[in-house]
């Protein structure tokens, strides 16, 4: 699919579908007042990101990233209410002071990850990926492989640790 | 790298904590243990900060089936 094509699928899916992907939205947020926004932020965010990808299955894909938004959205809500009821000032306020809005895809840093997921042993990979993506536990994770839950949990953390480790690498690397 | 072994601690609790909210909604008590995990020090919430941009961005990548290519 070229970009156009995509582009055009992407605005038909985010216009047709919206009040199916608001309701994916409210359901984790436990209201309908934020699912509009976090709707919007998932179509920025996809435009951003799926210039690096080929998407085959664009509504599941489209549902789940809307998914993943919401729960980081109610995350950062439910601190950002903590904080107002501890009155709490200074360091702590500004981690809040991150909204979602601000958050843009750093697309060099999206194909870097996507590059230190395709370093890792094969297994391990697609660990994370059935876990991330796939949106398995562990233990369905752990079920599908034929390993432990265990060695399930310690590949998903070594996945996510290489990944940090080459973005920081990158980092330096940038100086 | 400074205070390895320090921050790695911390980095895995960065990722206890995402893992648990990917699998379940946390309850009241376990977000309050979270936030007062946060409040703690600056240190939590730069690690924590950092793992959850990662976390967003490795959630932003389609699985194998959504994938075409």
């Amino acid at each position: 699919m070229d970009t156009q094509t995509w582009s055009a699928e992407l605005e038909d899916i985010f216009v047709n579908q919206r009040p199916r992907l608001c309701c994916v939205a409210a359901r984790v947020l436990g209201n309908a007042d934020q699912a509009d926004d976090v709707v919007q932020d998932a179509y920025l965010k996809i435009s951003e990101a799926t210039t690096l990808f080929e998407v085959r299955q664009p509504i599941s894909y489209v549902s789940r990233v809307v998914r993943n938004l919401a729960i980081d959205r109610c995350r950062r809500s439910a601190f950002e209410l903590t904080l107002f009821a501890k009155e709490e000032e200074g360091e702590a306020a500004s981690y809040a002071s991150h909204s979602p809005e601000v958050i843009a895809i750093d697309r060099q840093a999206l194909a870097q990850v996507v590059d230190a997921l395709d370093e890792l042993p094969e297994r391990t990979r697609r660990a994370f990926e059935l876990y991330r993506s796939g949106s398995h536990t562990q233990r369905e994770v752990a079920h599908l492989l034929g390993i432990s839950t265990t060695l399930v949990n310690f590949m998903i953390r070594d996945a996510l640790t290489h990944c940090r480790q080459s973005l920081k690498g990158q980092t330096l690397s940038g100086r | 790298m400074d205070n390895e072994s320090g921050d790695d601690a911390v980095w895995q609790t960065a990722l206890d904590w995402l893992m648990r909210e990917h699998e379940e909604t946390l309850s009241d008590a376990d977000r309050e243990a979270l936030h007062a995990w946060l409040a703690a020090s600056s240190q939590h919430r730069q690690v924590f900060h950092e793992a959850e941009q990662l976390w967003l961005l490795t959630g932003m990548i389609p699985s194998g089936d959504e994938r075409s290519g």
